[in-house]
């Protein structure tokens, strides 16, 4: 998958998480597994050095919308990149949507 | 049970341990899928975990420790009464979830009982470190043919990492 292909499959993921109807935990489940399958192939690549303390400290997220990954942010630089992704993959925020 | 869930929500009467215990399952499968890529970060040989198709099965045993370490906190926060409600309800729901998974959170429990009482758990950074120990020791008695998967049974650090997310995420579920 290159950077464009990337970018498609990020803006698709994000229609998908913004038409959610509801807070379905399978529905995001399943699109966390599918955005964790395209990064295991990307890691090789674009994703190492990011380190246990970062991934600790990185977002929150407090609601389903800033699930939503920042395509202007992805296209800057590959640090923010996985900041992004980071935060979609992050443990903690995501637990308080179904709280 | 789907059903029963249907029929008892539509007229009020699913219980509050049922509603519980099924959110638990979830945010406990949420939550091991997003362990993995950090992990990956840190430990660049669990690819092997990926590459060999193992990937549901490692969310699966992280989910029942998840499962299992917010259960062993349920008597501390509750009166008997409330304690064995929220088991078997979390049992049904586990059952649901996958049929075998409330054998192995049994496992879980007594593994971590055992080292609790040979007081080899005495602190948080323990408990950690023998949640991710199960996990491995679990994945390898699972796929022995695995031998590639044999090299990750000995690795304190990674147990420790991973079984630090699960504490730093559940050990205090019921307080929040």
């Amino acid at each position: 998958m290159d950077k464009n292909e990337f970018k498609n499959y990020i803006e698709n993921q994000n229609e998908k998480i913004k038409n959610l109807t509801s807070n379905d935990p399978k529905i995001v489940i399943d699109i966390l597994k599918d955005v964790r399958s395209k990064l295991i192939l990307f890691e090789t690549n674009d994703f190492r050095n990011i380190t246990q303390k970062r991934f600790f400290e990185s977002g929150k997220i407090t609601s389903i919308s800033t699930l939503e990954l920042d395509i202007d942010q992805l296209e800057n630089n590959s640090e923010n990149k996985h900041n992004y992704i980071q935060q979609i993959l992050t443990l903690g925020g995501i637990i308080s949507i179904f709280k | 049970m789907k059903i029963f869930n249907k029929i008892f929500k539509k007229k009020g009467l699913v219980k509050n341990e049922t509603i519980e215990a099924n959110k638990i399952i979830q945010i406990a499968n949420m939550s091991a899928v997003t362990y993995y890529m950090p992990l990956l970060d840190e430990f660049p040989k669990l690819t092997i975990i990926s590459d060999s198709g193992l990937l549901d099965e490692f969310d699966s045993l992280v989910t029942l420790a998840s499962v299992g370490t917010i259960m062993t906190q349920i008597p501390h926060s509750f009166n008997d009464t409330e304690t064995r409600k929220y088991i078997s309800a979390i049992n049904i729901a586990l059952l649901n979830w996958n049929d075998g998974s409330p054998k192995q959170v049994i496992e879980f429990g007594n593994y971590i009982k055992n080292l609790t009482e040979e007081k080899k758990i005495n602190n948080v950074d323990e408990l950690s470190q023998s949640i991710g120990t199960w996990i491995f020791l679990e994945l390898y008695e699972n796929n022995p043919h695995n031998i590639e998967i044999e090299i990750f049974t000995n690795s304190p650090k990674l147990f420790f990492v991973l079984g630090s997310m699960i504490t730093q995420t559940f050990s205090n579920y019921w307080k929040n």
